[in-house]
């Protein structure tokens, strides 16, 4: 059982059809990229999930080189995870898990819409170590169930590295780093839930402390948040909420799904009055960070023929209370793919109001409005063994001259049989005012390219009686001509 | 003083021309994609019928700093085809990538289809510009004859349009005849043969008007791989050459 398991491991589908295949149709990379290392991370647990042992090293030489290890032992009812990267300074995430009940060590959690912890799809649970450079939720956590009943207590306390400005904090950065200063949180939280076949309704109290204050207005140290949130599930709609308390405000992330037939759609809406996002919640917003905000989001998807789907979703975001700004910031976005047994063609085109992105980067100037994105992406397999893909994009700004345009294509040529999988690729792309952030199979979960490159990649993969051996080559071909070797080791058992 | 030659050189050529005929069959050929079998020059023509993989190298004028490197890749489903490609022209002060994207659809003889070109032009990386540009192309074959319309970077300086026709002169000889029109530049007449020694040795020649230019090549084919090297003259400068690896399926 475990071969076939192994197979599908070692050879799985490259990441740039992961990228294109997202049910996410209108995600932007720029908003959401400080959670790619994290995602990338539980992966590569997934991936080691299937094994009472397993360990994958990773060795990543460049100018900046560094060792990024993960490590799962599972013993009858004691699970062991952890992640360690080794740069100049050794940064770490590991938990012990008892009884799939209890766990000591860092830890994420998933509840309700996303206002306090993770977004969670089902009912709340405790989740994988993230990237061993993230900060966590670091202490003790219990998942309780009685009956019809449970229970989440989590106890957290870790020091964190922040910048101070005249000994308050005004940055509190998600990864570790080295900072000259460092402030103490602590966290408490219980959630109470009662679940039945197809619904759970709960309740949580929540609350944070720092020992600094906050520079920024409206930022406290000690921050007390009640939510209640519920998830049901009525045949082909599935409703979800959640709601929280803080300072006597409340906010609101609502959420209807819909599968009937060839026919999927997801209506979500968002109200987030003045809001302290907690230090572990999932970013308020599709299309911000801040608070003051409401939000409505449309995706709907159609099985047109059995290999051709269509998917197409908008969202809109805007300030609450401000008569300056645009009433409505929006995106939107259109992808139709086909895929056979053999072929897989895919084509997107984006549509954002620039404003939402010249919050991210200040190069953007505020003159003309829209920001197009158009995406293809294919791949054919040739023969028994060969394959061929390519993927590409072009981000076009409206502007009389196109400086702020951007393009990126990457063509890959592959052979695989059962012990091998080879590829190799080129990549070029030219952004010469701003940094394109491109999804990759690194541990950071992207990559952030700007200016006109090209670079060649190479990659071999070879299945090991016990595990994966992967050698990954990067060569760029202008100067700096910077280069890369990924070598990564599974050892599975 | 050399640098700024070269870059001269560069700049006076018509750009996208200039990507356009980068390959080794083109160069061979003189552009003259009727009579084609290579990958590589479904970025001259939007209706070439083959699948494989060209990997080209091209160094335009044998001018030393200047070095044009493609990669060209086709694939089919039943009459449909699929191509992609890319051609980087690299020089220390200047760097250009065109890369294309193909789909044309054959229907009993007759064929027609459409390119789409994102150039990307730069010069030391701090002065860059992209242009689109596009080309449909229309061709019928009748048992041994064939003709060839095609528009070329519609809506660009470059524009240019031909017709061109292709019979053989025996079992083991092509040849072509075209016509080229160009809104900015005269208008030209080439010529082409292709000849096939054995399974192995493959000849090609041709000759442009306007201005006067040779080209020739010759291709060794083992099974489906096959490597092509050319040569095209010049009037004023010294003659480019190309060399191509492709594999077929």
């Amino acid at each position: 059982m475990k071969l076939p398991i192994l197979l599908l491991l070692c050879f799985s589908i490259s990441p740039i059809y992961a990228q294109d295949t997202a049910p996410d149709i209108i995600s932007l990379p720029e908003l959401l990229y400080l959670d790619g290392a994290d995602l990338a991370t539980e992966d590569i647990y997934q991936s080691l999930l299937p094994f009472d042992m397993a360990a994958k090293i990773s060795v990543y030489q460049r100018d900046d080189s560094y060792l990024l290890s993960h490590l799962r032992l599972e013993q009858r009812n004691i699970a062991i995870r952890g992640g360690i990267k080794s740069k100049e300074e050794i940064y770490g995430n590991l938990q012990a898990k008892f009884y799939n009940r209890i766990i000591i060590g860092n830890f994420r959690s998933e509840l309700g819409e996303g206002l306090v912890f993770a977004r969670a799809s089902s009912a709340p649970r405790l989740l994988n170590p993230p990237h061993p450079q993230s900060y966590s939720p670091q202490g003790l956590a219990l998942n309780l169930t009685y009956k019809n009943w449970s229970m989440l207590v989590i106890a957290s306390g870790l020091q964190r590295a922040v910048k101070l400005t005249d000994g308050k904090i005004s940055v509190m950065p998600k990864s570790k780093r080295e900072y000259l200063s460092s402030s103490k949180e602590e966290i408490g939280s219980v959630a109470l839930w009662y679940a039945s076949d197809g619904y759970h309704l709960g309740a949580l109290l929540y609350q944070q402390r720092y020992d600094r204050g906050f520079a920024k207005a409206g930022q406290d140290s000690l921050l007390q948040v009640c939510s209640f949130f519920g998830q049901a599930s009525l045949g082909e709609h599935q409703l979800s909420m959640e709601s929280a308390l803080q300072k006597g405000r409340a906010s609101l992330k609502t959420e209807w799904q819909m599968q009937s037939g060839i026919f999927w759609q997801r209506w979500r809406y968002g109200y987030i009055d003045k809001y302290q996002s907690p230090a572990y919640a999932a970013q308020p917003f599709r299309l911000s960070k801040l608070d003051e905000r409401e939000e409505i989001s449309a995706e709907a998807s159609i099985q047109l023929f059995p290999h051709l789907k269509l998917d197409a979703g908008a969202v809109l975001c805007r300030r609450l209370g401000s008569l300056a700004d645009p009433d409505w910031l929006s995106h939107s976005s259109i992808r139709l793919c086909y895929r056979d047994r053999d072929s897989f063609l895919q084509g997107s085109l984006k549509l954002i109001d620039r404003q939402i992105l010249s919050a991210i980067d200040s190069s953007y100037v505020s003159s003309i409005p829209l920001h197009y994105r158009f995406q293809i992406g294919a791949s054919q397999q040739i023969k028994d063994a060969w394959e061929i893909a390519f993927s590409a994009r072009y981000h076009y700004q409206e502007k009389k001259a196109a400086f702020s345009s951007g393009s990126w294509w990457h063509h890959s040529f592959g052979y695989r049989n059962e012990l091998w999988h080879l590829k190799l690729a080129y990549t070029i792309w030219n952004s010469a005012n701003f940094s394109m952030i491109v999804p990759n199979d690194s541990d950071m979960g992207y990559e952030s390219l700007g200016r006109n490159a090209i670079r060649i990649e190479g990659k071999a993969a070879y299945k090991l009686p016990f595990g994966k051996c992967e050698l990954s080559l990067r060569q760029g071909l202008k100067e700096p001509y910077a280069s890369s070797i990924d070598l990564q080791l599974s050892l599975l058992k | 003083m050399k640098r700024a030659l070269l870059l001269i050189v560069l700049m006076s050529v018509p750009l996208l021309a200039f990507c356009f005929s980068s390959s080794a069959s083109a160069t061979a050929l003189s552009g003259l994609s009727i009579i084609s079998d290579s990958v590589a020059d479904y970025a001259i023509s939007p209706v070439m019928q083959v699948s494989g993989l060209c990997f080209s190298y091209h160094r335009p004028f044998a001018a030393a700093g200047i070095n044009v490197f493609s990669v060209h890749n086709a694939i089919s489903r039943g009459d449909l085809h699929l191509a992609l490609g890319n051609t980087y022209l690299h020089h220390q002060d200047y760097a250009s990538h065109n890369p294309y994207l193909n789909l044309n659809y054959c229907y009993e003889g007759l064929s027609f289809g459409a390119t789409g070109h994102l150039l990307y032009d730069a010069i030391q990386d701090s002065d860059a510009e992209y242009c689109f540009s596009y080309d449909l192309g229309l061709r019928y074959e009748y048992k041994h004859l064939a003709a060839e319309l095609k528009m070329l970077s519609i809506d660009q300086d470059e524009q240019e349009g031909s017709l061109s026709v292709m019979g053989f002169l025996s079992p083991d000889i092509r040849a072509a005849l075209g016509y080229f029109h160009s809104m900015n530049y005269q208008d030209k007449i080439r010529v082409g043969i292709d000849t096939k020694l054995n399974q192995y040795l493959s000849l090609y020649g041709s000759w442009q008007s306007e201005d006067s230019r040779f080209g020739a090549g010759f291709k060794v084919s083992v099974d489906s791989w096959s490597l092509l090297y050319a040569i095209r003259t010049h009037p004023k400068l010294d003659a480019s050459h190309a060399i191509a690896l492709e594999v077929f399926w």
